[in-house]
């Protein structure tokens, strides 16, 4: 049916417009905590565009992660953090030299357009989405390695921020 | 009956009403080219590294580079996912998990070195934290 990629491709331009200016927000904005309320929406984006191409799994994980767990650690971050940024030297979010930064990051969005406008691909997508069985039994068989050291990588991570904020004992022998 | 069978057929009526009207702008005629589909989240993908890029540059609080991280990650993850649809590929589907879990990861201990941080230091700009410059 060719109004299906149309339609398909209505959405994306949509969706495509709604992250890249949410993105832009997040960057942009001076407002630490709109920019993490804004980072947010660039997620739940990425999560509508996972449902487009038909990545159900990927993108309820997307959602339950990104926004349900890593938004909400920001967030109390950002709350903690608050208070020292009162003073008004500390106003400046942004260095001064911006414009050459846009320039590098313009030019690093040319490239990479460019890069890969060469690139030649089938021309239909695959006529069965990847189902979701087929990649438990991925992670079950070829990729068991890596799948466990993620684990590892994971408990690592909690004794190590768990470490790195608990106060030190007794706070008063600290200088 | 059959003495017409080898003339051409008619074309087939349109699914959506309406659609003559749709396909007679410019943007439908760009949008119904080859790949349109595939570009066009591809072209997402790389302006949202561009614009996770540009955060980590300018910004000068570290929760604010740390969300341009996390952009930059998201567009990595999008971009697997994308070629996994278009290949029909499994494994890049379990590499965008990866990314998700690592980026987890990545957040967790992040926020807590940049909390440590303000603990000891007074500050959260990356570039006033200068303890181990000698």
């Amino acid at each position: 049916m060719p109004h299906e990629s149309i339609i398909r491709a209505t959405v994306g331009v949509l969706l495509s417009g709604l992250i890249l200016t949410a993105a832009f927000w997040v960057v942009a904005l001076r407002n630490l905590f709109r920019a993490t309320l804004s980072l947010g929406l660039v997620l739940v984006g990425v999560a509508c565009v996972f449902l487009l191409l038909e990545a159900e799994f990927l993108a309820f994980v997307q959602i339950l992660v990104y926004v349900g767990a890593i938004l909400t650690l920001v967030v109390f971050a950002v709350m903690l953090t608050a208070r020292l940024h009162i003073s008004p030297a500390t106003r400046v979010t942004h260095r001064q030299d911006s414009w050459l930064a846009g320039a590098a990051a313009l030019a690093l969005f040319g490239l990479l357009v460019w890069a890969t406008q060469s690139l030649t691909f089938p021309q239909r997508l695959a006529v069965e989405s990847v189902r979701l069985t087929a990649v438990g039994q991925q992670f079950i068989t070829t990729l068991i390695l890596p799948f466990e050291a993620i684990s590892l990588i994971f408990v690592a991570a909690m004794v190590g921020a768990i470490a790195l904020v608990t106060r030190q004992f007794p706070p008063s022998a600290e200088p | 009956m059959e003495c017409y069978s080898h003339f051409p057929r008619p074309p087939p009526r349109s699914l959506y009403p309406g659609c003559g009207f749709f396909s007679s702008l410019l943007i439908a005629r760009i949008l119904k080219r080859k790949l349109m589909e595939l570009r066009i989240l591809l072209w997402l993908s790389c302006g949202l590294f561009s614009i996770g890029v540009y955060g980590m540059l300018t910004r000068r609080h570290a929760i604010g580079l740390l969300l341009a991280l996390e952009l930059m990650l998201n567009a990595a993850a999008l971009n697997f996912v994308l070629f996994s649809r278009w290949f029909g590929h499994v494994q890049a589907q379990a590499f965008a998990l990866f990314i998700i879990a690592l980026a987890a990861c990545e957040a967790v201990v992040g926020l807590a070195i940049i909390i440590s941080l303000a603990r000891s230091a007074h500050t959260v700009l990356v570039d006033e934290a200068s303890l181990l410059k000698g």
